[in-house]
């Protein structure tokens, strides 16, 4: 596999503290290829990224959502030539050594999406997290009858062709649902693979709340209603 | 009896919003047609003695005349609101594409 077909997409949203090392470490690991859509900030996050690296960028002159925002990059990307699309939060919780076995398998495996799992993989998860995640997972199911280990996990790999059926239509936190519902109303063969979360201080502040997973999942099923 | 002309000075206020509006051409005809019926049965329907209003509930199943009245205006409600919310996500999708192409143009 050519690295540079490799795209990495990354929402930016008032994370000027991490964006810069974020960029690096994904530069160390040899992604050069990166889109960083910054989502209406209201920090100098987008200069920064702007003046200090060599990456796309762009940015939404209002905040729009993180699902916005990462069709705009998937958008991009594809635009760009992409052949293999990663997601990629902005916070540093993510590890950039974890793409490269998360590509293997879906090229080896020939998978249209491959997800990863903070859960299949020993990762010190603290217990309020650990709660909402669980309850994250049994909601997916019941909503779309797809049965994961870890769901809003950010850290996804798929082939340009299932960026383009994708097509996140959920602006905000709500996509993350609506990429599994995705994949199973598309037939999408998808599997998980292990990755490493870093939760510190700074990314649990910026984590969902108890009534922020309410507001999903009352999204959603409204949005299910409608159709 | 004052709850009645309390009632009858909102609706002909109502009205003659209606009339500006269809003086400025600002409302479509449907929507000042459905309304001045709407208001205009509510009109009639708060002048009508009380007698023959419960008559028009008991064919509904409600004791009261008045009750249709106010189950007609939550239903009413709801419907609006769901329209308006409809209206609204339509909207929110709209202005998404848009600050979506401006940032597709604008990437460096």
């Amino acid at each position: 596999m050519d690295i540079s077909q490799v795209y990495i997409t990354i929402p930016l949203y008032n994370d000027s503290k991490m964006i810069l090392k974020v960029i690096k470490s994904l530069n160390d690991n040899g992604y050069n290829n990166i889109v960083v859509v910054d989502d209406g900030s209201s920090d100098n996050g987008y200069e920064l990224v702007k003046n200090n690296t060599n990456v796309i960028i762009t940015k939404h002159i209002i905040n729009r959502g993180q699902g916005a925002a990462l069709q705009t990059a998937m958008e991009i990307a594809i635009n760009k030539g992409a052949k293999y699309i990663v997601h990629f939060d902005s916070d540093g919780q993510h590890n950039p050594k974890d793409i490269q076995p998360m590509l293997n398998t879906l090229i080896e495996g020939n998978y249209d999406i491959v997800l990863g799992s903070r859960f299949l993989k020993k990762n010190k998860i603290p217990l309020k997290k650990r709660i909402l995640l669980k309850g994250g997972i049994l909601f997916t199911y019941l909503f779309s009858h797809i049965w994961l280990t870890d769901v809003h996990n950010g850290i996804r790999v798929m082939t340009s062709e299932t960026a383009k059926k994708l097509n996140i239509q959920h602006d905000r936190f709500e996509h993350a649902s609506e990429i599994l519902d995705k994949i199973k109303i598309l037939n999408l063969k998808y599997t998980e693979v292990p990755v490493t979360i870093k939760y510190t201080k700074y990314s649990m502040s910026k984590g969902q709340s108890i009534s922020n997973s309410i507001n999903i999942a009352y999204k959603l099923i409204s949005s299910k209603i409608k159709e | 009896m004052v709850i009645q002309i309390i009632a009858t000075i909102i609706i002909l206020i109502i009205f003659y919003q209606l009339v500006k509006k269809i003086i400025k051409d600002k409302a479509s005809l449907t929507r000042i047609i459905f309304w001045v019926l709407f208001w205009g049965i509510s009109l009639i329907i708060i002048w009508l003695p009380k007698e023959t209003i419960d008559n028009i509930g008991s064919i509904f199943g409600v004791g009261r005349g008045i009750d249709v009245l106010v189950y007609l205006s939550i239903i009413l409600l709801f419907y609006s609101n769901f329209k308006q919310t409809e209206k609204i996500d339509k909207l929110e999708k709209e202005i998404t594409k848009l600050v979506r192409e401006i940032a597709k143009l604008e990437r460096r």
